[in-house]
């Protein structure tokens, strides 16, 4: 068994982790020649996270036979914290059955964490079919649901030929927020059908926050169906993938 | 003295309950609140009788269960002391509420107010170093037997009923000149914490709690400074350190049980007891939690009020940062209850929970009641639905105030009964 990534800043490990700590306990990941894959879902079955990080994504990859090792999301986001923005990030695997994380940055450190019995894997993906979709700006898209997080726990997403709107009402007050083709945070708009739906902020929050060095973030939603969001990682066509299902009222 | 003690109300918070501590002090003696009568002393009333007696008393022989009373105001210099009652032998069951389960509101009153408060000034950090009074406390603590204990006051106890949100009933108190105690044997995992200097209070209390010792016996513990790190220890008054344990070891249960699965069904828990109806849904989502509490008019915190009075806290997967002032101790003390259930059951679940108060609810006893009631709910088979709806018009069927009024009151109910999920 032998595997070594190398990438060249922690941004995406931490961002993984950070995202993975909402939902999982555990996470699994399938380490082949091809790259890094990761499905998780939460206890609830609400939400899901769905990771394809290829070979290309980093600066060195080798992986001689595929693989199945999972770690505690605990475990992984505290070596992560310890991370710098400009360390080297370079993952092994370890004698006696253990992950190592090589930090290198100036001096050399080094966290070693013990690979956990591997549960659930090849979870299939939802099938959707979507009728609108969205390229938004990432940061837009956590400021529109931090807005309105500020007076509800959830919210609802419209979409029509030229409009993008987020609403969220309570006894508190009312919060909305509208892209329209103009906004330049809003890349690009194509609508089936007008679509409507309601999502929890509880998990949304926490997971566009986790994965903010996502430079924009592909939203997909139809009526009362579960929402997906794409984040792209780099230019080389890896992703992180996060689906919720709706509220209905 | 804190402003709500004062004034009679907490700013941003709808008041129902006069803040207890205002009407122990007041004892309808001057009617600070502004009502004609007081509703905590016509209750309480026939109990002063058997309190008049204990207050002839100038020296009291007899035992400890162990009990401790730590007081709150003054703060940081408290009034603290041992509880104890002229009996000999094993009165354990005096200051144990998790036997109490059973007893009707006049057997809980009875059996507490023959307990007399010995009561002396200490300042709370006066727990890093012991002076001799606090360490023969503390000898009477480690064991989890009764003490035998003689005190002589210098002056004969004062004939009061102490009723709190939190704490059970307490008696008369009675200032000590002179305190011997012979305590029982101490227990070994009580020594452990004990003489950890280095020990962090929460890890302290878990080791305690893992080992099968009582949330009073815990509370006592910890209330009289005995579990920490040595320069961090406190004498903690009693409303408070309840709390505290409840809360500490209900997260520590929290932080374990969200690594477990889910429940697979809709389930519906019913308790009545004490003029109190509980009822528990659980949702077969990531663990969230939800009290609620209707005090129907007549109740002690809505003694004059016209129509039943809706308060809750909740909150979500990532818990909370801030303390449940709306329900307050009670919240805990649910929480800690059906956290240790799932924990049994190795499962998580979404919590939402119902509590009616009606008038037969005579006076506060404290949040024993619903720690001990709810414990008992959750070891019965509940009602098992498949979905949502079925399971949330079961619990409204069996609980009095309307449906509408519940679910407009509710942050988390309307929300599972609509959260969907990936097929």
């Amino acid at each position: 068994m032998s595997f070594r990534a190398i990438s060249p800043t922690p941004e995406a490990w931490k961002a993984l982790a950070d995202a993975l700590a909402e939902l999982v306990e555990e996470a699994a990941f399938e380490i082949t020649p091809e790259g890094l894959t990761l499905r998780a879902m939460d206890p609830s079955r609400v939400a899901m996270v769905n990771l394809s990080w290829n070979n290309l994504s980093f600066e060195e990859y080798a992986c001689e036979s595929s693989m199945t090792i999972a770690v505690r999301v605990d475990d992984l986001k505290k070596v992560m914290k310890r991370a710098d923005r400009k360390d080297r990030i370079e993952v092994t695997l370890g004698q006696g059955n253990t992950i190592i994380f090589r930090f290198k940055d100036g001096y050399e450190r080094e966290f070693s964490i013990p690979l956990v019995e591997v549960g659930e894997t090849h979870r299939p993906l939802p099938k959707l079919a979507f009728n609108a979709q969205a390229k938004i700006v990432q940061k837009a898209l956590r400021k529109i649901f931090e807005d309105i997080d500020t007076v509800s726990d959830h919210v609802t997403i419209k979409a029509q030929e030229g409009l993008l709107e987020f609403l969220g009402r309570s006894e508190i007050g009312q919060v909305q927020a509208r892209l329209v083709d103009s906004s330049p945070d809003l890349l690009e708009l194509a609508v089936k059908e007008p679509s409507e739906a309601t999502y929890s902020l509880e998990y949304l929050v926490d997971f566009v926050k986790a994965v903010k060095p996502a430079e924009i973030t592909v939203l997909e939603f139809s009526s009362r169906m579960p929402v997906k969001l794409t984040f792209p990682i780099d230019e080389h066509g890896s992703y992180i993938e996060f689906y919720l299902a709706p509220r209905v009222e | 003295m804190e402003r709500d003690e004062i004034f009679g109300f907490r700013p941003n918070i709808r008041t129902i309950r006069p803040p207890s501590s205002l009407c122990i002090r007041c004892r309808g003696r001057l009617m600070l609140c502004g009502r004609r009568t007081c509703p905590l002393l016509v209750r309480v009333l026939p109990l002063l009788d058997q309190v008049e007696k204990l207050s002839s008393l100038r020296s009291l022989e007899g035992s400890s269960p162990p009990g401790l009373f730590v007081g709150r105001i003054g703060y940081p210099r408290v009034l603290m002391g041992p509880l104890a009652v002229g009996d000999r032998g094993d009165v354990g069951f005096m200051d144990s509420p998790e036997d109490w389960y059973g007893l009707n509101y006049r057997q809980i009153a009875e059996l507490r107010v023959r307990l007399v408060r010995g009561i002396k000034p200490l300042d709370v950090k006066s727990a890093r170093d012991p002076p001799e009074y606090l360490l023969r406390i503390h000898d009477m603590l480690l064991s989890r037997r009764s003490s035998s204990l003689e005190l002589e006051f210098s002056r004969p106890p004062r004939a009061t009923v102490l009723l709190v949100d939190e704490a059970p009933p307490f008696g008369p108190s009675g200032p000590i000149e002179s305190m011997r105690a012979l305590p029982g044997s101490s227990d070994r995992s009580a020594e452990k914490v004990y003489y950890d200097h280095d020990m962090r209070s929460e890890k302290a209390v878990i080791y305690l709690y893992e080992r099968g010792f009582r949330i009073s016996e815990i509370q006592r513990m910890f209330g009289a400074g005995m579990l920490g790190v040595k320069k961090d220890r406190k004498l903690v008054p009693t409303r408070w350190s309840i709390t505290a344990i409840d809360d500490m070891i209900s997260r520590s249960l929290i932080d374990e049980i969200k690594g477990y699965p889910t429940i697979s069904e809709y389930r519906v828990y019913v308790e009545s007891h004490l003029g109190n109806k509980f009822v528990i849904v659980l949702a077969p989502f990531r663990w969230s939690f939800e009290w609620m509490e209707a005090w129907y008019p007549g109740t002690t915190w809505n003694v004059s009020g016209s129509r039943p009075e809706v308060i809750g806290d909740h909150e979500g997967y990532g818990g909370r940062t801030t303390y449940a002032e709306e329900i307050g101790g009670c919240y805990y003390a649910a929480r800690l209850a059906i956290a240790e259930a799932l924990r049994a059951e190795r499962r998580q679940a979404a919590v939402i929970a119902f509590r009616e108060i009606y008038e037969d609810a005579l006076f506060p006893v404290g949040v024993w009641l619903v720690r001990e009631s709810l414990r008992r709910t959750m070891n019965v088979r509940p009602s098992m639905f498949d979905d949502a709806r079925t399971a949330f018009d079961h619990a409204f069927k069996i609980l009095k105030l309307p449906r509408d009024l519940w679910l407009s009151n509710s942050h988390l109910a309307r929300a599972l009964m609509g959260q969907r999920v990936l097929s």
